[in-house]
């Protein structure tokens, strides 16, 4: 027998590939989460309501502002409360500059050292690099600062609404800060959908996003298979089945027995039709990739373009129409709902049952990594053996991984590879 | 004349001068709390210690004249550490009730100090910007402000929201928690509402249960 154990960086959490290799070939691959168990939905239970939004938030320092807002949603939908047209237009404008924040973390400082043959960006002497992911960030940033009080951790978004309404000249500040930094958007898309992606196959092609028919789904109710078969988010345990594997603290998924993606490539494939008009015309650039699990790169960088031209007409109509200061206002009710949106990493749901006193009696959160885990296991068994033997395989392989940009947690970050040859 | 050289950078200062007097002549400040201007100085809060070269101990720069060819350093780990223990041991002795003090909200000239170099056990409330009138638990709302570690300036008051303590306990909750009683609240709502990021905190863990008993 034979070891090898290597760590690797730039995933964000813990997670490990084993690869089992006996007489030459391939025996087993198994994707690990190991991710100690984190228990957010069992201490959630029996708090109050209005304490959910702030505990989930802490799931992720990444994509927390997507994850406040989910938990919102399903609260909202299980006290029946609805939330105001200028509500729902605030959170989109929340959602868009989460997606900004994490699509343009993700693909510079994980993914672009791949290809540009260096270990981490800043070590790079890439600086107009450094410099363009900067000023994105910062841009999203912002845009989540405003609207929610802080750029991580958000504040000001609860059920019902905002408690703080962001004022027009913050609506005009945001607006110029977007439309200085639109055209760094376009040269990121440039430079990720020109990038030479390997050629992997996936042998799984089922994928689901949000889709509502009007526009680019980032929020609803409608989760989509494959742009052909739709169903009600709320009856997700119907169609998505759970299970458990020994080796991993992530559940996995499955529809109708299979192994299937979410993310930026999946909603672009159900959704392309309702890009921004620059987006949707750059989308031809890299079509063939998008069967392709390395498709998710352009795809992301096409989508924060998209997040720019959505954010920047949202924000016109605001600051035209003016902003109306609005208290939330609604009635604790017992019930169950269901919420969901498209996170940087794909599909999000939250669950809660309330009882009569909005205390929460259920809880239950499926992350899009949970979701991709069987699909990165699939790929990865597929094409381990094209790798087998040849020296930069650990390379490849997480190349692959990493494409998926899967979000083991929030706090460390190491990739643990093992071959174990006998 | 005396020539001196603070920080590196010389002047001629005027004799008798105080090193203090001196600092300030070249625009460096070096923090004071019992020091007036004008009156003798008392130094008594050690907080202005500075370090003269060939002179063993730090001395209080309010109070000690300058003299020829004399070397000062005004920030050093050493003067950090015997600046951060005088504000220790006047916080110690400090009835600390800053949400109901007018000083709270960035004009509390030891809080700043005490902010500056790292002084545990500093509440919220002395971040928050609500006057004391306006203070949550004034209104009946809890707030867990006084049993919270400062740091983020208050901001979820900023924000129409009553801070939850996600910064962690003080060092003193004891103390805080019989703050927010006298407001009229339980303890066991107070710790209901601080275990939500707290409870995790081993200290604050039995603090709880003793008093629930
Ligand atoms: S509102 Fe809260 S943080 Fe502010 S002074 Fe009152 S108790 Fe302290
Ligand atoms: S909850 Fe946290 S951020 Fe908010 S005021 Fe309290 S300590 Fe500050
Ligand atoms: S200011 Fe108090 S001793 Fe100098």
């Amino acid at each position: 027998m034979n070891n090898i154990s290597k760590q690797i960086s730039r995933v964000v959490g813990h997670c490990k590939l084993e690869v089992d290799v006996s007489e030459g070939s391939v025996k087993d691959v198994r994707f690990n989460i190991n991710e100690d168990s984190r228990f957010f939905e069992a201490f959630m239970l029996g708090r109050r309501y209005d304490d959910v939004p702030e505990i989930v938030t802490r799931i992720c320092g990444t994509c927390n502002a997507n994850h406040r807002i989910t938990s919102i949603v399903a609260l909202e939908n299980a006290m029946g409360v609805k939330a105001s047209e200028q509500t729902e237009l605030l959170r989109k404008l929340v959602i868009n500059g989460s997606l900004i924040q994490s699509h343009m973390l993700h693909l510079y400082l994980l993914v672009l050292p791949d290809y540009i043959g260096a270990d981490d960006l800043f070590g790079s002497g890439k600086t107009e690099y450094v410099r363009r992911l900067l000023n994105l960030k910062r841009c999203g940033n912002r845009m989540v600062e405003v609207l929610c009080g802080r750029p991580i951790q958000l504040i000001d978004a609860v059920v019902g609404g905002f408690n703080v309404t962001p004022s027009i000249r913050k609506i005009e500040e945001l607006l110029r800060i977007l439309k200085e930094t639109r055209e760094d958007a376009v040269e990121s898309f440039h430079l990720f959908s020109d990038l030479k992606l390997p050629e992997i196959e996936s042998p799984e092609k089922n994928h689901i996003s949000l889709k509502n028919g009007s526009e680019y789904a980032l929020t609803g109710r409608t989760i989509s298979l494959n742009g052909e078969e739709e169903f009600e988010a709320g009856k997700y345990k119907a169609k998505i089945a759970e299970t458990v594997v020994p080796y991993s603290t992530s559940k996995r998924c499955r529809i109708n027995g299979r192994s299937f993606y979410v993310g930026a490539r999946a909603r672009i494939r159900i959704n392309r039709d309702f890009l921004a008009d620059e987006s949707k015309s750059l989308v031809s650039s890299f079509e063939s990739a998008l069967d392709n699990p390395m498709g998710n790169i352009p795809a992301k960088a096409a989508e924060v373009l998209h997040c720019y031209d959505d954010s920047i007409q949202i924000l016109e109509g605001l600051a035209s129409k003016g902003v109306k200061e609005e208290r939330p206002k609604f009635e604790i009710k017992s019930g169950e709902g269901v919420g969901v949106t498209e996170s940087t990493r794909g599909t999000l749901i939250h669950h809660y049952v309330l009882d009569d006193k909005g205390f929460v009696k259920y809880a239950n959160i499926i992350t899009p990594t949970t979701f991709n885990c069987q699909h990165i296991e699939d790929t990865l068994r597929s094409n381990v053996k094209k790798f087998l033997g040849s020296s930069d395989m650990v390379f490849q392989l997480e190349r692959i991984i990493r494409a998926y940009d899967p979000c083991i947690s929030c706090a460390s970050h190491f990739l643990d590879l093992t071959v174990r040859r006998r | 004349m005396t020539k001196v050289t603070i920080d590196g950078k010389e002047l001629e200062a005027a004799e008798n001068s105080t090193i203090l007097e001196a600092a300030e002549k070249l625009g460096i400040s070096i923090p004071t709390l019992c020091h007036l201007k004008g009156v003798s100085p008392g130094s008594v809060c050690r907080i202005c210690v500075v370090e003269v070269e060939k002179v063993a101990r730090l001395v209080p720069s309010c109070s000690y004249p300058v003299s020829e060819g004399m070397v000062v350093k005004t920030e050093s780990r050493r003067i950090r550490e015997a600046r951060r223990a005088v504000l220790e041991l006047i916080l110690a002795n400090h009835a600390q009730k800053c949400q109901s003090c007018n000083m709270k909200g960035g004009q509390c000239e030891f809080m700043k100090l005490s902010k500056e170099y790292w002084v545990e056990g500093l509440p919220v409330c002395n971040e928050c910007k609500l006057s004391p009138q306006a203070c949550y638990l004034n209104r009946g709302v809890l707030c867990l402000g006084p049993i919270t570690q400062l740091g983020c300036d208050g901001i979820c008051i900023t924000h129409g929201y009553s801070c939850q303590g996600c910064r962690g306990p003080i060092k003193h909750v004891e103390e805080g928690i019989k703050i927010i009683e006298r407001y009229g609240f339980k303890v066991g709502d107070v710790l209901w509402a601080a275990r939500k990021y707290s409870g995790g905190s081993r200290y604050f863990d039995e603090l709880s249960r003793s008093l629930e008993k």
